[in-house]
């Protein structure tokens, strides 16, 4: 059996060996392709922001890059961390992909924290960014909508990217322009509801909670995304008469004592699924709930007495390759704000283990939402009767 | 997580340490495991037992590469079961296929064991691996190291099927001369 013994001593090459043919090669976008979809980004067709990016892993792109040696001993990448925030899971997770492009590419990159909750400490440290020779920097907090308005003004050369930057999070006058170096990203948050909804009513649940952490834009993109996601299930299963969702807001930021009483309140009016939206505290209320699903968070889930995870959260790695993706052929799209459809879905282990949706399916669903051919508003206010499924409207908790 | 935070928390004793295991490499240790075995129950078996070994050999061992570590670990278990439910060549996957490429460069009716230990054929294959241009040594090593299926292997080195076949086939073809050279063939 000499091929058997070959075998195994393959099994046995060194790890160095085996982490390089392991990782994945990165993919971009044909010359062809990425000028095309320049033509038609300046041509303003707005859906080019979700153009055949899929939150979902498996989406494979031409493969030859693109980039210049021009472009790439001109980049050098500071990411703003947001304030106090080095250690939550999002920011890690983006520091994680864009570092890949330091190792790939050898693309310097180092990330950067304020010393304080300000905009001023924010601009500090864009400044010593700056002058640490990065050509490029990464805003991940639509805190730094300010400083980069800011910074722009004061250094014209840089780019700046606002990841969950919104044109409204910039200090710019109503009917002004975008500046030229700035160009932002938020995530299109009706997308993530509406996965959610669409997922849980077609995994049977019947009775569900959407609990909005506070009513803001971004909470309320994801709970209008939550009804539209169910009543489509709803209508395609024809269950609409059988499905009720319950909207409720918290009315806070924070998480506390009163995270348990909150779960047993939601426990008391006999939701068999709970929509949760908000920060990693609702990790803990999730964690005491059968069926949950939780969003804009990226924390890992820790279990706790759950035995199904909906888990939508942002792609970052999507995010971050789209960025690149920009920068590297050098077509930074400065001067405008766009959302992006960079999701992904699991459940609470990572993987998938839903019983009656599969993954293309959800792709599928995905595809259909970018594309237009599937309607998902993008309304921030909701009428009950507008429903054909029961939707039961609570206002805010406390 | 990174893979430094993943195995402080295996020496730190944390349970943790397997569940961030499970969420970055799990679907990288089952894409192997099923390759091997081409059984959903046994790549999870695998997998699991991936952990558990893990959880046993860390500490006292501190791998800094994560993907190597398990990848190993998942591999040797996976081959371990496909000798278990058969002789190899009879097992399921790309194994038997891999095995039948791989014959043509110790073949000759000699015998590895007899002539060289393991350990020494393993280290004339990390002389052969780093003297292969990256693509190829990276192509080789999807082929017999995590047994991808051609086409899988051929993707993941934005290679056309065939290309990537004829690629393996001088790739063999180099090792076989290499092995006799070292005298392991």
């Amino acid at each position: 059996m000499n091929g058997e013994k070959l075998l195994q001593a393959i099994g046995q090459v060194d790890d160095e060996l085996i982490a390089r043919a392991a990782k994945k090669e990165r993919h971009y976008l044909l010359p062809w392709a990425a000028f095309a979809a320049m033509l038609v980004f300046v041509a303003g067709l707005s859906f080019l922001a979700f153009g055949d990016l899929l939150p979902f892993a498996g989406v494979e792109q031409p493969v030859e890059p693109p980039y210049s040696e021009a472009v790439l001993e001109n980049l050098q990448i500071g990411l703003m961390m947001d304030y106090q925030a080095l250690n939550s899971a999002y920011e890690r997770e983006t520091w994680e992909a864009l570092f890949k492009y330091q190792e790939d590419l050898n693309i310097p990159c180092q990330y950067y924290a304020p010393t304080g909750d300000s905009t001023a400490e924010r601009l500090d440290a864009m400044t010593q960014a700056v002058e640490d020779g990065c050509t490029v920097l990464l805003c991940n907090h639509y805190s730094y909508g300010g400083a980069m308005t800011e910074m722009a003004a004061l250094n014209p050369d840089i780019k700046l990217v606002g990841i969950g930057v919104g044109l409204y999070d910039l200090y710019i006058e109503e009917g002004e322009a975008i500046p030229d170096n700035i160009y932002c990203l938020t995530y299109q948050e009706e997308y993530g509801g509406y996965l959610s909804g669409y997922t849980a009513v077609r995994e049977g649940y019947e009775t569900h909670g959407c609990y909005g952490q506070m009513s803001t834009f971004s909470v309320l993109h994801y709970v209008v995304g939550y009804l539209e996601g169910a009543q489509a299930a709803a209508r395609e299963m024809e269950a609409e008469d059988r499905i009720q969702v319950r909207v409720e807001y918290g009315n806070q930021f924070y998480g506390g004592a009163d995270l348990l009483e909150m779960s047993k309140l939601f426990q008391a009016r006999d939701n068999d699924m709970l929509m949760l939206i908000g920060s990693g505290y609702l990790l803990e209320v999730a964690a005491e709930y059968p069926f949950a699903t939780i969003t804009t968070t990226n924390e890992p889930f820790a279990g706790g007495n759950s035995e199904t995870q909906f888990y939508i959260q942002y792609d970052v790695d999507k995010t971050i390759d789209r960025i690149m993706e920009m920068l590297l052929t050098d077509e930074f799209p400065g001067g405008c704000a766009e959302k992006v459809p960079h999701y992904r879905l699991n459940d609470g282990a990572g993987t998938w283990s839903f019983s009656h949706t599969s993954r293309e399916e959800c792709q599928q669903v995905l595809q259909e939402l970018i594309d237009g051919t599937r309607e998902c508003s993008q309304a921030i206010e909701f009428d009950p009767e507008d429903y054909t499924i029961e939707v039961i409207f609570l206002g805010n908790s406390k | 997580m990174d893979d430094s935070r993943i195995v402080a928390l295996y020496w730190q004793r944390q349970e943790e340490a397997i569940t961030a295991s499970a969420q970055k490499y799990g679907p990288y240790c089952n894409t192997i495991s099923y390759n091997i075995t081409c059984s959903k129950e046994d790549a999870e078996e695998c997998v699991n037992e991936t952990w558990l070994r893990s959880w046993n050999t860390i500490p006292p061992q501190r791998p800094t590469l994560l993907s190597a570590f398990f990848g190993k670990i998942v591999r040797n278990c996976s081959m371990d079961v496909l000798r278990k439910k058969a002789s190899l060549k009879r097992g399921g996957g790309n194994t038997p296929l891999a095995l039948e490429e791989l014959e043509e460069c110790i073949a000759g009716g000699s015998d590895v064991e007899q002539q060289a230990e393991s350990r020494q054929l393993t280290e004339s294959l990390n002389r052969f691996l780093r003297s292969l241009p990256q693509r190829d040594c990276t192509l080789f090593l999807r082929r017999y190291f995590f047994m991808d299926s051609l086409e899988a292997a051929a993707k993941h080195c934005h290679l056309s099927r065939n290309n990537a076949g004829v690629i393996l086939h001088r790739t063999r073809q180099k090792l076989a001369q290499h092995l006799k050279k070292e005298g392991l063939q």
